[in-house]
């Protein structure tokens, strides 16, 4: 027994002593690290500050002490790129072509090119990342091999880098070639949209018809924030679909686009089968709805589903002169609907 | 004479091999928590969490509070949650029957009116006696219902909110800036998330100002910072190495963000139970086992939720003491799942784990350190063998602080100056001469009244934040 407690000793005596020496040495090396971090900083904001600021004679010699000072160091490349990144999309977009012969100079491109090719998947997604954050043109068709990748991080950050490269030909192909390999959200495939470079009406309109539904319902709700107008004949076609997401999706487009014409495809919706849709369409009627619509959300403030009828009772309150139609609802029978506007009108 | 030699010779050799387990399971889960924070700051490398603050597109969120006699804090605690940055979110103040001003004080303070709006009684609860609201703050709603507990409340909040997501915060806790959009990007990455925790840290000593944390700072109070320490141990190493195995089960009451289909379809929070916290998690996994549906409960290292421990001894204890009889009634209730194949590691790890060193351990513990002095005492043990007895517990419970605090060290480093940083160290020496030994004589406390106090609550005096004399009466 005290053999195997003076064998524990050692083993925990060891343990604490290489803890206690790895939080000492993890400490300055972290405070040393921070410092020398902070000066290549600085370094590379200032030379780099000189080139962009530079005529064409100078900028050959500040680009060869930007190169000798960054040398082989990954690190200090990374440096490099986030100084680059800080400043910011206006700067990439207005100083394009110099931008360029920079990465190409510095070796910039090479070194994320090579990135896409590493084993490591944050490597591939940091480079990814980079390339669109750096607006590296001629990658898109390095960036698109990774669109097999099975890793999420990689398949989102291939998507955004290709957003921001304006890339709609390589977006088409993934959103109708590879939708399968697409295991990101909704929410997030949106999010890459939102930062897309180039036309995304002609985005929409190359991948409404050829997507699965899954793409097609997230491809409508993201053009939803673009009000489109060239993309009505879409919305209101897909108002049929059998997806119900797909329909709620294209309710909630068409809405936004505030044409109050667009109210008669909007109403026999209110009868859809699924609440969910009878509910975003009682709520986005509030946007276009006129009095065309009271009698159909009359009727819908009875519905058997809450937030249908809570819906439909705020879109009727909130369209001109509903108000005073609701009043016929409150002396009426149906309970729900009468329960339904009053509690909208006491938030009013 | 010779049953008792016998009696102290075989506890000598399974307090041995109890702390060989303890300390092997314990070191592995810092491995797996070294691997699991790293590759963790490798994925924020590359998150694009900061553009969905901004977001429309971000998934809406309702923050509930539940609140009982928070008189003193709680407009301060709502105006912090009003000025969070995140898109579309709503804060649902639930009053459960304080016998204060809490009721009046909101209510005058946000200007707010009762109005007639049907709740949805998804779980059963307490009556609700009214809901409050104001256009001006159109976030906010206030409900006022009887007394029913901290479940009770967050179930009425539950059946009150709108959003598919909830998050359950405490009444006087303080929110990171980012904390809740890392905690809710988890459930737009993998939709198949159901719950996350997020770390819980100290905050006695920093400096906190308009409810927001400006400079961290190490408590002048030494029982605080022991619990620092323990925090370590207990979130970085334990909580991050089973939510890697997906089999965390507990995500603190402080700050969790849930999905709210999943905690509705079974049963919502379990009312008239202390660990209400850990219950639901449990719950969650086993109605995810028996569903056989796919899911995920995660706790991550770095949204982070502040609050204040316990300065005194006395509320120290009554936390504990808490803490134990939560625990030991969720191990009870869910009693059916251990060494069950069916629940996977939870069954055949996690919860063997939590009944052998969580539960049974203090008071294996505490026998060792009345049994082997005897031993001495009696002539039963050579004084070298007695003193390396002591060693090893103290060598093997230090070493695991320290494996902790370097795990702090080379990741978030909040504790940045050397001095803080030796400070901990000394701590962790030091834990283990009299404080880890008192936390053990509370723990086994909630054990033995366990049936008394499962259904009762301890009152813990906190002070506000960032006041040094005003003193609140908080039901933990």
């Amino acid at each position: 027994m005290t053999r195997e407690a003076t064998l524990l000793l050692i083993i925990s005596g060891g343990l604490f002593a290489f803890f206690f020496l790895a939080i000492i040495c993890s400490w300055f090396y972290s405070y040393f690290r921070e410092l020398n971090t902070n000066k290549v900083r600085r370094q590379l904001v200032e030379m780099v500050s000189s080139y962009f600021k530079a005529n064409h004679e100078i900028k050959p010699k500040v680009l060869e002490r930007i190169n000798a000072y960054v040398g082989r160091s990954a690190g200090r490349k990374d440096i490099l790129i986030h100084v680059l990144i800080g400043y910011g999309p206006e700067f990439m977009d207005n100083n394009q072509e110099q931008l360029m012969e920079f990465y190409d100079a510095a070796g910039i491109k090479a070194f994320l090119i090579k990135g896409l090719h590493a084993k490591s998947d944050n490597r591939k997604s940091l480079a990814c990342r980079y390339l669109g954050e750096l607006k590296v043109k001629d990658t898109e068709p390095y960036i698109l091999e990774l669109i097999s990748s099975k890793n999420n991080d990689v398949i989102y950050n291939v998507l955004l880098a290709l957003s921001k490269l304006g890339d709609t030909k390589g977006f088409v192909q993934i959103f109708t070639h590879h939708s399968e390999n697409i295991n990101i959200s909704s929410r997030a495939i949106i999010e890459v949209i939102s930062v897309f470079n180039g036309s995304v009406e002609d985005l929409f309109k190359q991948t409404f018809d050829s997507s699965d539904d899954y793409i097609r319902g997230v491809l409508i709700k993201a053009a939803a924030d673009y009000r489109i107008e060239g993309l009505r004949p879409y919305f209101v076609d897909h108002l049929k679909s059998d997806d119900k997401n797909i329909r709620i999706a294209s309710i909630r487009a068409l809405c936004e686009l505030k044409d109050r014409d667009d109210e008669r495809h909007i109403i026999p919706l209110l009868e859809d089968k699924d609440w969910e849709v009878r509910a975003a369409a009682a709520k986005e009627l509030e946007k276009l709805g006129t009095s065309s619509s009271f009698t159909a959300l009359e009727k819908t403030t009875g519905d058997r589903v809450w937030w249908v009828r809570h819906n439909a009772a705020k879109t009727l309150i909130l369209i001109p002169g509903g108000k005073e139609y609701a009043s016929r609802i409150i002396d009426g029978d149906d309970q729900y609907a009468r329960e339904a506007i009053v509690s909208v009108i006491e938030l009013m | 004479m010779y049953l008792l030699r016998m009696l102290i010779i075989y506890f000598s050799e399974f307090c041995m091999l109890y702390t060989i387990g303890i300390y092997t399971f314990y070191n592995g889960q810092m491995l797996i928590a070294f691997f699991d924070i790293f590759s963790y700051f490798k994925k924020m490398k590359v998150s694009d969490y900061r553009r969905y603050v901004e977001s429309k597109n971000m998934i809406p969120i309702s923050i509930i509070v539940p609140a009982y006699n928070e008189e003193k804090t709680i407009v301060d605690n709502i105006k912090s949650l009003l000025a969070l940055n995140y898109y579309e979110y709503e804060i649902i103040i639930v009053n459960d029957g304080s016998n204060d001003s809490t009721k009046e004080k909101i209510i005058n303070e946000f200007n707010l009116k009762k109005v007639n709006q049907p709740v949805m009684q998804s779980l059963a609860t307490k009556e609700v006696l009214g809901i409050y609201r104001n256009n001006e703050y159109e976030r906010l709603i206030f409900v006022d219902k009887l007394n029913g507990g901290k479940a009770d409340a967050l179930n009425a909040g539950i059946n009150v909110s709108v959003y598919p997501i909830f998050a359950c915060i405490d009444a006087d806790s303080i929110l990171e800036n980012d904390a809740l959009i890392k905690l809710t990007m988890l459930f737009v990455e993998k939709p198949e998330t159901v719950a996350v925790g997020g770390i819980v840290r100290i905050a006695n000593g920093s400096v906190i100002k308009d409810g927001k944390l400006m400079e961290m700072k190490l408590p002048k109070s030494k029982i605080a910072t022991f619990q620092i320490v323990e925090y370590f141990r207990a979130f970085l190493t334990g909580r991050t190495s089973l939510s890697r195995l997906n089999s965390i089960l507990i995500i603190s009451g402080a700050f969790g963000a849930f999905n709210k289909k999943a905690v509705i379809e079974c049963g919502g929070y379990k009312v008239n139970t202390i660990g209400e916290d850990m219950d639901i998690i449990v719950r969650l996994h086993k109605f995810m086992k028996d569903q056989k549906r796919k899911y995920r409960i995660q706790f991550l290292a770095d949204p982070i939720c502040w609050t204040q421990a316990p300065e005194s001894l006395k509320d120290l204890r009554a936390q504990r003491r808490r803490w134990q009889i939560g625990l030991f009634d969720t191990l009870m209730n869910y009693k059916s799942m251990l060494f069950n194949r069916k629940y996977g590691t939870i069954g055949m790890v996690t919860l063997p784990y939590y009944w052998i060193f969580e539960l049974i351990g203090p008071i294996v513990e505490s026998l060792g350190y009345i049994i082997i002095p005897l031993a001495y005492l009696f002539g039963l043990l050579q004084f070298d063998s007695f003193i390396l007895f002591i060693a090893v517990a103290f060598m093997l419970g230090t070493t695991l602080s320290m494996g902790s605090i370097l795990l702090e060290q080379v990741t978030f480093r909040k504790y940045s100056t050397f001095k803080e940083t030796m400070l901990l160290v000394l701590f962790a020496l030091i834990e283990n001469l009299g404080y880890r030994q008192l936390t053990i004589l509370y723990r086994v406390e909630g054990i033995f009244k366990f049936r008394k106090g499962r259904h009762s609550w301890g009152t813990i005096n906190r002070k506000q934040f960032g006041s040094k004399e005003k003193e609140k009466s908080v039901n933990m």
